[in-house]
């Protein structure tokens, strides 16, 4: 009998409101999106000072259970979300550039460093300039 | 997936703009506004994700130096608005006030740290600039704690408080612990603010508290006393390491503490009327504890230990080997001495000196020292072991035993002529075994084993193989016996119990073969076994030992019957007067023909002792040619068996002088055999060389004298064994 590897236990967590503290409004669409602050916290550094940080307003209020993301699509976040929690990379070239947006603002590096490798290997001359332009300058930023 | 055909969703993804002045001040003025609020303590009203997310919009927007150099600007202001605060405060309060504005400080700048999060990522690492809590702690130290009325009050106030401490006050070391604490947060790789505003400070006003402290409290106290308040006084300052400063202080503080303490005063605490040599002397183990622990902490300590323990042991050492110390010709209390000073020895490494094994190997080679400073120590060890095993190791138990022998073998070891040890062990055994008198085999074999543990198999080999012909003898003597009382021999003879060692040659200490007249019966007994034992072992050749021969007969003194115990030679003696009254000593002698010396001291021990068998003519203890013996018809004695001592004398001189030429001359040949040894495999050395050589390969057995060895080869070129070459003399050949 095989013992289950964590990430698949804890992908049946994703955006599963099951014991879910935290809710994301993400997206124009406003979709509703599930989360646990402990996995997400465990990511990014913003997230951990967001629900975790006595210093601040958030968690001195106790009151943060809805964040609102107006500036990532929903498959984007999701899959941000599923790093979080699995460690697996799942990007697609129509969220490639999204998802490496929002790993740099929520300080995410090592996501970030694993989805400009992914954009920067599968580019070639038919890709958009644009793309190779936004991904060099956040690979600038970094 | 393919990256063909894709459209990239441009309009989320635009390059970000740089941002117009407008958005900037609006942007900038938000974070204004909570650093302020930070500032004065309001920021439990503060959304971390709002103002994350306005700095991440103007670092994003190109306007990270902006930002950047705005903060410096905004937090130096601040901390110098601290400063300006907690230098009005008064000395009561200063510390107390200054903690906890700092404690406040650091809160917020923590807080600031989050806020900033993105700006340490994206700007200030790319331009290799200070991350912004560095940065607060940068303008604390340059505002506040540099700031004149605070910097120099500030470390006044910190040493006072320790001084108090040192002086046995109670102060608050929470407080201390954060403040000194403080010293290091706003410390960097670059800057080692609290190496060089407090750590050097502090060491020096140590070094001197405990320079006046020292000096006073030894001129007034013993050694131990002062010892003691030093080891107390380095434990406080490692509880104080431990307490509120450092780790890294530690070493240095302990070091400046023991140069003070020890260093200074080494000398004083070596020789003071209370030291260390009068600590040895003393046997104060633990004292002298406490001294290796403390001066092996110190530079040179150790050394300067083992100088004063090695010159007592040497003095010590030389002054229990004189042979002045030897009373009525017994060495036992030599011996006793050695083994107990050596034991001492032992006693206080394990005690005092935690068994270091350079103290134990500076202790050997003191014993070494003074062990072989008295040339006849090897015999009286054998002769102190010949006592003891005499007696069976009398009264003591087996474990006892066991350790009396591992004592008396670890002089042995330090023993640089073990030949001479094996000598007279040798010999003193050969007498034990041929006494005739009942001895303990396994003691003797247990001893022996200890010998062939310290000094190797061959150093036994002899004496093992004069157990084996004990042995061998018993058996042969059974088939004597039995070979008498069948072959009918003994019907024309008197019957006698007769006992033969048969000894081989080169096991036993070689005696000279000594002739005597044994009478018709003993004669004839001998030559019967003499026929019996050739008959059993063709080719080899016996050679008869009367001297060391005993016997025990039975005689009847006035109206009495004893049975008396004596040796082969009393036994001639007597003899002679189963046929006549009296007899002179010369005519004795001629009777015997035993020689005269040993006659005389037969004759001595049967006239002279506590048992008096014959009566001499004249008084004295000489005995001349004409003293007229007679059998003394008076002699009484309650018990029916009765011992005929030698005079008491366990070693004589000429048996002693024996011995030694014995061992001078196993030593010349040894010396030859190593020579000839050494030149066979090198053919041609130098005279140093060579010598070098010899010492090394015998240097097991004994020291050899260089002009033996000298003498060795001089002899060994006359034997043709050896050449000198023609213009290098100084250079020898070996001649095959």
């Amino acid at each position: 009998m095989g013992i289950t590897p964590i990430d698949q236990k804890l992908k049946t967590l994703l955006n599963n409101p099951e014991m879910a503290d935290v809710q994301f409004i993400v997206g124009k669409e406003r979709i509703e999106i599930y989360g646990h602050k402990l996995l997400l916290s465990v990511s990014s550094p913003i997230w951990k000072t967001m629900f975790y940080s006595s210093k601040w307003k958030e968690v001195n209020n106790k009151m943060i259970s809805k964040v609102e993301i107006p500036d990532i699509d929903p498959e984007s976040f999701l899959s941000i979300l599923e790093f979080a929690y699995t460690r697996k990379i799942k990007i697609t070239p129509k969220t490639a550039l999204n998802v490496l947006h929002a790993a740099d603002k929520f300080l995410m590096k090592e996501l970030k460093e694993a989805t400009l490798n992914h954009i920067l290997k599968n580019l070639n001359n038919r890709t958009s300039l644009n793309t190779y332009e936004r991904a060099l300058d956040l690979k600038e930023h970094q | 997936m393919s990256w063909e055909n894709i459209s990239i969703p441009v309009k989320i993804l635009k390059p970000p703009k740089e941002l117009e002045k407008p958005q900037v001040d609006r942007l900038w003025g938000l974070i204004r506004d909570a650093v302020e609020e930070i500032h004065q303590m309001n920021a439990s009203s503060l959304s971390f994700e709002e103002i994350y997310w306005t700095c991440y919009s103007l670092v994003i927007g190109g306007k990270g130096d902006l930002l950047y150099e705005r903060l410096i600007q905004i937090i130096g202001q601040h901390a110098t608005k601290q400063a300006d605060m907690i230098s009005k405060i008064s000395d009561e309060y200063f510390l107390v006030i200054l903690n906890a504005k700092w404690q406040q400080f650091k809160l917020q700048h923590l807080m600031m740290q989050d806020i900033f999060m993105y700006l340490d990522q994206f700007y200030a690492k790319k331009k290799q600039k200070s991350p912004v809590f560095q940065l607060s702690m940068q303008q604390w130290r340059e505002k506040v704690l540099l700031q004149e009325n605070i910097k120099d009050r500030l470390l006044k106030m910190l040493l006072g408080l320790i001084h108090m401490e040192r002086n046995s006050e109670v102060i608050d070391r929470v407080l201390m612990k954060s403040l000194i604490q403080m010293y290091l947060e706003v410390s960097n790789k670059e800057l080692d603010f609290y190496t060089t505003e407090f750590e050097e400070k502090f060491l020096l006003t140590s070094a001197r508290f405990y320079h006046v402290e020292s000096q006073d409290f030894i001129s007034s106290n013993t050694c131990g006393t002062y010892l003691k308040k030093v080891s107390l006084r380095l434990k406080e300052e490692s509880f104080r390491v431990a307490h509120y400063l450092s780790k890294s202080t530690g070493p240095k503080l302990l070091k400046a503490c023991e140069d003070e303490n020890l260093k200074e005063h080494a000398k004083t605490l070596l020789s003071m009327e209370s030291g260390c040599l009068e600590m040895i002397k003393r046997n104060k183990s633990d004292d002298l504890k406490l001294f290796y622990e403390l001066f092996t902490r110190i530079e040179g300590g150790q050394d300067s230990i083992i100088e004063v323990l090695v010159d007592f042991v040497k003095a010590q050492g030389e002054s229990v080997v004189k042979e002045e110390t030897i009373k009525e010709k017994d060495p036992s209390d030599l011996i006793s001495n050695v083994i107990g000073l050596r034991d001492r020895c032992e006693i206080l490494l394990k005690k005092s000196f935690g068994n270091s094994p350079v103290l134990a190997k500076s202790i050997n080679d003191a014993c070494v020292y003074f062990i072989n400073l008295n040339d006849r120590l090897p015999e009286y060890l054998c002769s102190y072991l010949d006592r003891k095993l005499r007696m069976a190791f009398k009264g003591m138990s087996e474990e006892e035993t066991n350790l009396a022998m591992v004592r008396v073998l670890q002089i042995v070891r330090f023993l640089k002529n073990k030949d001479v040890f094996k000598k007279f062990y040798e010999h003193f055994l050969a007498k034990r075994l041929l006494s005739g008198r009942a001895i303990s085999e396994e003691l003797e074999r247990l001893m022996i084993s200890k010998i062939k543990q310290a000094c190797g198999q061959q150093f036994t080999s002899k004496m093992e193989g004069m157990f084996l012909d004990m042995k061998l003898s018993n058996e042969t003597i059974d088939g004597f016996k039995n070979y008498l009382s069948t072959s009918g021999s003994l019907e024309k003879l008197p019957s006698v119990d007769v006992n033969v060692r048969v000894l081989t040659q080169g096991f036993w200490p070689t005696l000279p073969a000594q002739k005597a007249l044994l009478g018709e019966v003993l004669n004839s007994y001998c030559n019967i076994f003499t026929e019996y034992y050739l008959s059993a072992h063709n080719g080899r050749k016996l050679l008869w030992q009367y001297n060391i021969g005993t016997a025990e007969i039975q005689a009847q003194i006035g109206s009495r019957k004893y049975i008396l115990v004596m040796s082969t030679y009393q036994l001639l003696a007597l003899l002679l007067f189963n046929s006549t009254e009296k007899l002179s000593f010369k005519t004795i002698l001629q009777s015997t023909q035993i020689p005269a010396y040993d006659l005389m001291r037969a004759l001595q021990a049967m006239s002279l002792g506590k048992i008096k068998i014959l009566k001499k003519s004249s008084r004295g203890k000489e005995i001349n040619d004409d003293d007229i013996f007679t059998i003394n018809r008076k002699f009484r004695s309650k018990l029916r068996r009765v011992k005929i001592l030698a005079v008491l004398k366990s070693e004589t001189e000429p048996e002693r002088n024996r011995t030694r030429e014995k061992i001078d001359e196993d030593r010349r040949l040894l010396i030859d055999a190593a020579i000839v040894r050494t030149m066979k495999a090198r053919k041609v050395l130098m005279h140093n060389d060579l010598i070098i050589e010899v010492t090394k390969q015998l240097n097991s057995r004994f020291t050899p004298k260089t002009s033996l060895i000298k003498m060795r080869i001089e002899n060994l070129i006359d034997r043709d064994y050896l050449e000198r070459f023609e213009n290098e003399r100084r250079k020898y050949k070996y001649k095959a």
